[in-house]
């Protein structure tokens, strides 16, 4: 025979969990499973739990898009295995190229920016203005930077591209076993990301097609539901006309 | 050699800047998948992360190995979530990042696992999520240390700082809620 009403201690709701969790001694345990064989109120909440704790398990938190250990709490140095952060190319490029590069840019920036700097009484004042028009005095025309020295920057950028060709020439296979290296990442990359594509869209195709079915459901669900109600008001309007007809039946006889 | 987290935490002490990182790379994704399940919001989870991360180093030398080095860092995690939904004076935000979760679950989609039962577990997942949010903040919380940390029930009570039988009923309610909550989804009898 089994229980309808549970009747089991006070502290049931809290033997439940512990055997729901399997956190008890194996006496208890024992003793609960007993219950449980006689009890249909416990063993069926205790399949609903089961059952929660199964659908909990399809929760996944989305992965994080970032690595605190990457930017470092502290400064600790890269630790090995771990993704290194992105490189720039730039680093590869000599400190004089990548401040001459800085150099070009403010230069730009400044030129598009129309700033105007000066340095007149003592007092530095920057102005900038996109409108006004750059100022084109004899002061500001003197050239800060005379031909021989262009030559030399000239020379000198010719000598350490030379240098640059002569060592990448120096070690071919080396030079071409990074091309291959790249170029093998680069596919994986894209057929990655292809993948991914394939993925999304067969996702989406998916999902539309279940929330279309959702809608289908909910749909007929109205449907039947006001055809229910329609249905019920004739009966109740014939009910009515009946009624009247009788009546009117009634008194004509009675008449 | 793995060293366990006590000897990290002995050893960043120590000056060895690179031991926390092992630490961190190691608690990292736990503490950010509790936060992302207390406070509901991606961005969020990751600032509580970083910032969990950020006062445990600065309280290193305080930590005295009185309890498990996890059990510390998710305090701190906890603490700093219950401030977030302090001062936001809300409930957790069900957020939906549609993108991010579709590319998610499709990457994790398993070899013999269709489109529609990935449809159909992204739904459940969606479908659990409001729920949770539903539950009050107490309840939440132990089932999220029971359910996705396996804290034991007396660890649960040591962290949350109540007696044992209070997490016990917090989980039996919390549970029952949800069950009710599924149910009208017919997920669960």
């Amino acid at each position: 025979m089994t229980e309808m009403v549970c009747a089991y201690s006070d502290t049931r709701d809290q033997t439940l969990v512990d055997y729901l969790y399997d956190e008890m001694p194996r006496a208890d345990r024992a003793a609960f499973t007993a219950h449980l064989t006689a009890c249909l109120h416990c063993r069926s909440e205790l399949e609903a739990l089961r059952g929660v704790r199964s659908a909990l398990e399809k929760w996944t938190p989305p992965e994080p898009q970032y690595t605190t250990a990457a930017r470092g709490v502290s400064a600790a140095p890269q630790i090995a295995g771990q993704p290194a952060g992105r490189v720039s190319w730039w680093r590869d490029l000599p400190a004089w190229a990548q401040v001459a590069a800085a150099m070009l840019v403010i230069g730009v920036s400044a030129g598009i920016a129309n700033l105007d700097v000066s340095y007149t009484s003592g007092t530095l004042s920057i102005r900038t203005g996109w409108s006004k028009a750059a100022p084109t005095s004899a002061a500001t025309a003197a050239p800060a930077v005379s031909h021989a020295d262009l030559v030399a920057l000239e020379q000198r950028l010719r000598s350490e591209f030379d240098a640059a060709s002569l060592q990448a020439a120096s070690t071919p296979a080396a030079a071409q076993l990074d091309e291959e290296m790249l170029m093998r990442r680069i596919r994986a990359l894209v057929q990655q990301s292809e993948v991914r594509q394939q993925r999304e869209i067969a996702l989406r195709v998916g999902q539309l097609a279940s929330d279309v079915n959702f809608a289908r459901q909910q749909d007929a669900n109205w449907v039947t539901k006001n055809l229910a109600q329609l249905k019920n008001r004739t009966q109740l309007t014939q009910d009515k006309v009946d009624k009247v007809d009788y009546f009117v039946h009634q008194a004509s006889f009675n008449r | 050699m793995t060293w366990s987290d006590e000897e990290l935490v002995a050893k960043s002490i120590g000056g060895d800047a690179d031991s926390f990182n092992q630490l961190i790379l190691r608690w990292e994704r736990p503490i950010y998948a509790l936060a992302y399940r207390v406070i509901g919001r991606e961005e969020d989870a990751r600032d509580v992360c970083q910032e969990t991360f950020l006062r445990a180093f600065r309280a290193l030398g305080g930590f005295r190995g009185q309890a498990k080095f996890s059990s510390w860092l998710y305090r701190i995690a906890l603490n700093l979530c219950r401030d977030w939904v302090r001062r936001e004076r809300r409930a957790p935000t069900v957020q939906a990042p549609e993108d991010m979760d579709i590319l998610d679950l499709a990457s994790t989609r398993g070899p013999s696992e269709s489109i529609e039962d990935l449809v159909a577990r992204k739904d459940l997942a969606r479908t659990v999520e409001r729920a949770m949010a539903h539950l009050p903040e107490e309840q939440r919380t132990a089932i999220i240390l029971k359910e996705y940390h396996g804290l034991t029930f007396q660890e649960i009570a040591d962290l949350l700082g109540c007696p044992l039988s209070t997490v016990k009923t917090r989980l039996y309610q919390g549970l029952s809620v949800l069950r009710r909550e599924l149910a009208n989804h017919e997920l669960v009898p």
